[in-house]
């Protein structure tokens, strides 16, 4: 009876602690999973933040070097030809040639102005987002075929860094120029509301639904620039089809 | 024993091979326990000569076997798959052995139970190891095998004693007037096997991702 006795005494502690250690290793892979997963998000979120700082150094260089080409080309080259064009009127040769040499300098003169507003839109550096995507609109209006449309309440407004606004208004202006390229549409609405807590950037039309954004994994230098524009403002993109047609491509940030 | 073979059914097109493995194994051992129930009943022979421990025998068999197949098909290094077949090949030898020489098909296999139990140990260890490794599976009670293995570890564990003095308890019990003998290890065994069975049941319940 005793010899019994103590052997249920052993079975009772052995299984106790058998079963003790069984849950405590478990409970130890458990913990140590999640410490492990922990260091590895910590990680990851320095990772992304020397990659959003990598970025955004990228686009800076990539914006001054901009600036300066267009200031050079607006301010040396631009005023050359000007000065070229007046001091032309002076010579007294035929007039044919006069007018065809001024009307060239015009054209080059033009093309000066164009590329420099491109390269650095001087709306946005004077007046700021809102009024630089109305002249985009109204500029793109001009291409014919397609209505562009920009819609922005009085009530709305938007807090956003110099870079940021310029990286807001190069997404619009890349996107636009793929509805121009691919989409065949008739009617493109922008429209951007904003407010304390964040923006929200839409655009839709109703073409044929295929304006690539981002997740095509392209290789086009133009949708990496979105996309790189997006994670340096911290927003992010949203593409869906229309309703009936086209394509619906939301921006979002919150601040 | 009921519950996951339940689940089995109602989530029968959805398991994958080791999840009906284990479907399999639940209604073979529901079958074994009743066959065990029915024998005990009609054959009133001394339990040192006639008994249903054959059943029990085979049971252990196929539990090794499915335990180590779904492990060793888990397994993502080579060296530890072939560390599982030979783990295997050591434990049938060793039941072979045992049946031969020390604990024959009537008798309780004690050896062979504690020998398995030691083998499904490190076979575990080897697959928490690979789970700590994989940094992307964020959420272990999402993953099925998960609660398999832990179901094995702590059914394993709990049962280590158990089956280690069974034999002696058995004398105790055949020593011992029916009304008398009050089964302690007996239910020791039955609740660590219940919550074996809640493990199973997670483990059928959930699904394997991809």
């Amino acid at each position: 009876m005793a010899e019994r006795e103590e052997l249920e005494f052993v079975l009772y502690i052995g299984t106790a602690t058998m079963v003790a250690v069984a849950l405590g290793l478990i409970a130890f892979i458990v913990f140590y999973q999640r410490k492990i997963i922990a260091k590895q998000r910590r990680i990851n979120e320095i990772e992304l933040k020397n990659q959003k700082r990598l970025v955004a150094a990228e686009i800076n260089t990539k914006e001054r070097e901009q600036k300066r080409i267009a200031q050079e080309l607006h301010d040396d080259i631009g005023s050359s030809l000007t000065a070229i064009r007046f001091m032309t009127q002076k010579i007294d040769d035929s007039q044919e040639v006069k007018k065809e040499l001024m009307e060239a300098l015009g054209v080059a003169a033009g093309k000066v102005r164009r590329i420099s507003n491109d390269l650095l839109p001087h709306v946005l550096e004077e007046l700021g987002l809102i009024d630089a995507l109305i002249f985009l609109t109204s500029e793109l209006n001009k291409s014919g075929g397609t209505s562009f449309v920009f819609t922005f309440k009085k009530k709305d407004f938007i807090i956003l860094e110099k870079g940021e606004q310029l990286s807001l208004y190069r997404i619009v202006q890349e996107l636009c120029n793929n509805i121009l390229k691919y989409a065949e549409a008739k009617n493109v609405q922008i429209e951007l509301k904003g407010s304390a807590t964040g923006l929200v950037l839409i655009i839709s039309d109703d073409g044929n639904g295929i304006i690539p954004v981002k997740n095509e994994r392209s290789e086009s230098l133009g949708l990496k620039n979105i996309e790189s524009r997006i994670q340096y403002i911290g927003g992010e993109i949203d593409r869906s089809l229309g309703k009936d047609k086209g394509t619906v491509v939301t921006i979002t940030k919150v601040y | 024993m009921i519950i996951p073979i339940l689940i089995g059914i109602i989530r029968l097109q959805r398991l994958t091979l080791p999840q009906k493995l284990i479907w399999y194994l639940m209604i073979y051992t529901l079958v074994t326990e009743l066959l065990s129930m029915w024998y005990i009943d009609f054959y009133d022979a001394p339990i040192e000569t006639k008994n249903n421990l054959p059943i029990f025998h085979s049971y252990s068999y196929l539990e090794y076997g499915v335990v180590a197949f779904i492990f060793y098909k888990k397994a993502k290094i080579l060296t530890w798959r072939k560390t599982i077949l030979a783990l295997s090949i050591f434990y049938y030898a060793f039941s072979i052995i045992n049946v031969l020489n020390w604990e024959s098909i009537w008798e309780f296999n004690s050896n062979q139970r504690f020998v398995e139990a030691i083998l499904i140990f490190i076979v575990l260890v080897g697959f928490f190891v690979q789970l700590l490794r994989n940094v992307e599976d964020v959420y272990f009670e999402r993953n099925p095998y998960f609660w398999l293995s832990t179901g094995y570890f702590i059914y394993f564990a709990g049962t280590l004693f158990v089956f280690l003095f069974e034999k002696k308890f058995t004398e105790y019990a055949i020593a011992m007037p029916k009304e008398e003998y009050i089964d302690y290890h007996g239910y020791i065994h039955g609740v660590i096997f219940i919550l074996l069975i809640l493990h199973y049941s997670m483990f059928l319940w959930l699904k394997e991702k991809n």
